[in-house]
């Protein structure tokens, strides 16, 4: 048979059901013939009471209600015009940024476009490149350079900084010859007489 | 929000865009009128040195040439408009024809057309920087060398127009 300090130490799991089956039988003969140990097990089960009371928490709304509250709540603050100006100037920037970045694209294109267009480029992009240039200025002053053959025609570009740029040179002459003057860029179209028949 | 952004950068794309080919037609449809000038030399080696009417010609020649003569033969001048032909009388019978076909930019297009007499010698499509010279030369003159130079010139766009004037020899 247990004593009052064996079967103190068992009325807390007693009052909260987790005795084995025998232990509760023995807590429960021994509470019929002892008044001491039954006042205790009365304490232990005011406490147990007041401590789950404590314990308990609030009920808490529903998720959607509990935002709507939420929501309700901050609609009746009322926000510093401070922040309000810098969140809307934040969003505003946020704005302003994408579009002058597509306008900055957008003018970009624009002056390749208008660089491709101009004369200089169109007069760049349509000079042929001349691989008789050394060939053509190592003549100067002796226009006996054969660029032509009769009947053939033949399409030429004066190089470097000539004044003329010639697409095209047609003769009936058995030999034309075409330089260019590197120093001012005079171009010479030669076309000495035939001999005589 | 989106769609505003769109909007703005569509209406930007397009002011630039018309900004840009604004700029293009006008570049393109500069000079119309055509000054030409035509100077005939004949270049020999009779040692009489450079024709004081040459002036700033003379030194050009002595560049391209060996010779010790350049005498002028005729100068003469010239009007038209691109898309007509303007003939000149050279010496010895020879007839040139220029015809002008744009202005591209600081470029004068035209096709110049050599005759002697009723044959043509030379035809040549080109492209002359405004204000310079091209150099024909080689058929015998007299004692010496026919040299032929070709200056254009564009003038600016909205002068009155004049239908092509025929050249004056300045001899």
């Amino acid at each position: 048979m247990a004593d009052c300090s064996e079967i103190g130490l068992m009325l807390g799991p007693f009052e909260d059901g987790e005795l084995e089956p025998h232990e509760m039988q023995e807590v429960a003969r021994h509470l019929a013939r002892c008044n001491d140990c039954e006042k205790l097990l009365l304490d232990y089960g005011i406490v147990g009471r007041e401590l789950r009371t404590l314990a308990s928490q609030p009920a808490l709304p529903a998720p959607e209600a509990f935002a709507q509250t939420v929501d309700a709540r901050i609609a009746k603050l009322r926000v510093p015009w401070r922040r309000r100006s810098a969140l809307a100037f934040r969003g505003w920037g946020e704005q302003m940024g994408a579009a002058f970045a597509s306008m900055a694209l957008a003018a970009t294109a624009a002056v390749v476009t208008i660089l491709l267009l101009s004369p200089a480029a169109r007069v760049y992009l349509t000079r042929q490149p001349a691989a008789s240039l050394a060939r053509l200025e190592t003549k100067v002053g002796e226009p006996r350079q054969q660029l032509a053959s009769a009947e053939s025609p033949v399409a030429v570009s004066t190089p470097g900084n000539s004044e003329a740029i010639i697409s095209r040179l047609e003769s009936n002459i058995p030999s034309v010859a075409l330089w260019s003057e590197p120093q001012d860029g005079t171009t010479v179209i030669w076309l000495p007489d035939q001999p005589q028949q | 929000m989106l769609a505003w952004r769109v909007h703005l950068t569509l209406i930007a794309a397009a002011l630039i865009a018309i900004t840009a080919q604004g700029t293009a037609v006008a570049g393109g449809s500069a000079p119309q009128r055509i000054n030409l000038h035509v100077d005939s030399v004949v270049a020999s080696d009779t040692h009489e040195g450079v024709d004081k009417r040459l002036a700033g010609m003379g030194r050009r020649l002595h560049l391209l040439f060996n010779y010790s003569t350049y005498r002028l033969i005729s100068h003469q001048d010239g009007h038209t408009e691109c898309g007509q032909m303007i003939s000149f009388m050279l010496p010895g019978g020879r007839i040139l024809h220029i015809q002008p076909r744009e202005v591209d930019g600081d470029m004068i297009a035209m096709e110049l057309v050599l005759f002697q007499g009723a044959r043509p010698l030379m035809t040549t499509d080109l492209k002359l920087k405004n204000h310079g010279i091209l150099i024909v030369g080689g058929p015998r003159y007299e004692q010496g060398m026919l040299i032929i130079s070709i200056g254009a010139d564009a003038e600016q766009s909205g002068r009155t127009r004049s239908t092509p004037t025929s050249a004056v020899n300045a001899e």
